[in-house]
């Protein structure tokens, strides 16, 4: 049925065509293969190899869009992962105004409280018990926009696939709905978000519905119209409720109702002092029975690039939570910056994430030192008390050469009732840089965490060294050598676990 | 055995690839996807990407609050912006904190005085249409919106090799 809806689209607008056409083709290849094993399975086998492959096609023809992923996984050891499937193939017709998709497609509503299918490139996979695939949480169906500079009108409808599922897993359920906002001035839009999900994977038969209006206000307009130039001030508004819920229950949200709101306001101010500017952030959030499977509400915990921060930070529960981020930022002519960043989520049990981070950076002659402290209590995880501080060192030297220091350290104290415990976690890295040409670098991370280690007097180790190379124009590869360590992972917000790894990998990254 | 597969369909696009009017079958253009991606700028309005080349090469930039080696490149994009935006040349940041950290983008983006235009990557719609695996990745784009120049990932001097293409760029004669 969808094949022929495909080649429908595909011969209708290839006989409307006008001419002359103008065609493009774009491929792109990913391609891991690995020798080792994780270190925290015993039983594997050392010389396991493995290969990860996704061919990306995307062909475009004046308005039309084609195009296919193509992804395969082969263990040496697991012939029952073994798979190679095309994830994703779509048709799609895009005018000025107007643009339609047949197949696999990302998608958003408002900042993401109801709706968000999305893909994390270049991130691949591995839960326990599956095999490796990329990260896509797109949907299977139709999607239609219709836009003009004022007002966007989005519907669609398809099949979700979760965040843990690999390809070989049929897709289960459906969603359908829409969104459409409207500048009602220069300052102020307003829209509207409605969605109903069939979730036939967690509760099967079971139907909800989720609607709400969303507000964004950009003062920015009327402060310059007043002659107030250094100021700027932003505000966005999401609200949600759901029904038709069975199953779970927040307490503050009545029988098989749930909703969503975030807030957010920023602001900015020019020349506080001389040379001095200022700016700030501040969300709220209040989830009662918002766990869609579809969504991805704002978290309003900050991401971390420093390793040991990434790997601890807070992963939102979306049945119910509560909480807010505050982030203000100083710069100081472009020599200095000051960060500081409070954020909190509290749940109804009395669950409650908290973290203060201070960061502060100085820029010399194309030289970088940044230095931060970090403390976190995080009752979800019985994590009492976590301190963590660091810093980053980048020097450059002859023009196009490089060294980038990081170091961090830190200490989490466990409380779990009468158990206490502690543990301490180090990371150093190095890493040599030849602008366009190479980077080698090497990585050291131990830790006593008594989930890695059975004796707290035990450190176990991970050390790697790391060499990417471009190859010419198209091509770039990346080979690690030696432990890894596993746990979590966020990218650009969204966070999943990461498998370690101990052994020979490499990365093969083409673009055509 | 079925990774051959796909290794054979990677061949045989390759060669089909030859048999259409490819705008530029070396490098690949990217024109009409830029034409299908509208981004809001950081008070909301929706911008199309292929916009842009209307006024000359474009450099697209990936990158995040809290991404350190972005943090780095974009002082240099920034001067790189302010010196050759004069002849044309456009650099427009793509951010990809994400909703997680969307409110953040606009206080840092004036408080760090980023002169070019930065737009909201929300659902990394851009990242992928593009093929921006890493962060950062920098697309150097003629205006026919062909790949000339790719980097992943910053490394302090790789702002030299970016500037001496785009001056090749500006200096080129438009085509017919």
């Amino acid at each position: 049925m969808r094949a022929s809806i495909l080649a429908a689209v595909i011969l209708s607008a290839t006989s409307t065509l006008p001419s002359p056409v103008r065609a493009q083709l774009a491929l792109s290849n990913f391609l891991e293969a690995r020798i080792g094993r994780d270190p925290e399975d015993p039983f594997a086998d050392p010389s396991r190899l493995s290969r990860f492959d996704q061919l990306n096609a995307d062909y475009t023809r004046d308005a039309l869009r084609l195009g296919f992923r193509f992804e395969g996984y082969i263990p040496s050891d697991r012939p029952d992962l073994d798979y190679a499937l095309f994830v994703r193939r779509y048709a799609g017709w895009t005018t000025p105004h107007f643009a339609a998709l047949v197949g696999n497609y990302e998608a958003i509503f408002g900042r993401g409280l109801v709706l968000r299918a999305f893909e994390l490139p270049g991130v691949v996979r591995e839960e326990f018990e599956t095999p490796q695939f990329g990260d896509s949480r797109d949907l299977d169906g139709v999607r239609l926009e219709v836009h003009d500079d004022r007002w966007t009108v989005l519907a669609l409808q398809g099949a979700p696939r979760r965040a843990d599922q690999d390809p070989t897993v049929e897709r289960s359920g459906t969603v359908a709905g829409a969104t459409g906002w409207f500048d009602l001035t220069p300052v102020a839009r307003v829209g509207a978000n409605y969605l109903r999900t069939d979730r036939r994977v967690m509760e099967p038969g079971a139907t909800n519905e989720i609607a709400g209006p969303f507000l964004q206000l950009g003062f920015e307009p009327w402060l310059q119209r007043a002659g107030i130039s250094r100021l700027d001030l932003d505000t966005y508004l999401e609200y949600a409720r759901v029904t038709g819920l069975t199953g779970i229950g927040s307490p503050n949200a009545p029988p098989n109702e749930g909703y969503g709101l975030y807030a957010s306001q920023s602001l900015f101010l020019d020349e506080v002092l001389p040379g001095l500017r200022w700016g700030v952030s501040w969300e709220y959030k209040d989830y009662q029975n918002f766990e869609l499977g579809v969504n991805e509400p704002p978290t309003l915990v900050r991401e971390h690039a420093f390793v040991l921060l990434n790997r601890s930070t807070h992963v939102l529960v979306p049945q119910q939570e509560e909480g807010y981020q505050f982030e203000t930022r100083f710069d100081y002519r472009q020599w200095a910056d000051l960060v500081v960043n409070l954020s909190r989520a509290e749940n109804f049990n009395s669950l409650r994430f908290e973290e203060r981070y201070l960061e502060t950076s100085g820029h010399w002659s194309g030289a970088t030192l940044t230095l931060f402290a970090d403390e976190q209590e995080d009752r979800f995880e019985s994590v009492g008390d976590r301190d963590t501080f660091g810093g980053y060192l980048q020097v450059p030297f002859l023009g196009a050469h490089s060294l980038e220091l990081q170091a961090e350290t830190q200490e989490t104290e466990i409380v779990a009732g009468n158990i206490r415990a502690s543990y301490g976690d180090r990371y150093w890295s190095l890493t040599y840089g030849w602008a366009g040409r190479l980077s080698l670098g090497g990585v050291r991370q131990t830790t006593n965490d008594p989930d890695e280690v059975a004796d707290p007097n035990e450190r176990r180790a991970y050390d790697s060294l790391t060499a990417r190379v471009p190859l010419g124009r198209h091509h770039e590869v990346q080979a690690t050598w030696g432990r890894t360590r596993g746990g979590l992972a966020c990218v650009a917000g969204t966070c999943y676990k990461v498998r370690g790894f101990d052994g020979v990998s490499a990365r093969l990254t083409s673009r055509f | 055995m079925r990774l051959r597969l796909a290794s054979a369909a990677f061949a045989l696009l390759a060669v089909t690839s030859n048999a259409v009017e490819v705008t530029n079958p070396a490098t690949g253009s990217v024109r009409t996807a830029l034409g299908e991606l509208r981004l809001p700028d950081l008070d909301g309005r929706m911008v199309t990407l292929s916009s842009y080349l209307d006024r000359g090469p474009v450099v697209l930039d990936f990158w995040a609050t809290w991404c350190k080696p972005c943090l780095t490149a974009i002082p240099e994009l920034n001067a790189l912006y302010d010196e050759l935006e004069p002849r044309g040349l456009q650099v427009v940041g793509i951010n990809e904190d994400g909703q997680r950290n969307a409110a953040k983008v606009k206080p840092f983006v004036r408080t760090q005085d980023i002169h070019f235009p930065v737009l909201l990557d929300l659902n990394r719609a851009a990242q992928s249409r593009l093929n921006a695996p890493a962060l950062p990745t920098t697309l150097l784009l003629d205006r026919d919106g062909n790949v000339v120049h790719t980097t992943f990932g910053y490394r302090p001097g790789e702002i030299q090799q970016l500037r001496a293409k785009i001056e090749a760029l500006l200096t080129a004669k438009p085509a017919e």
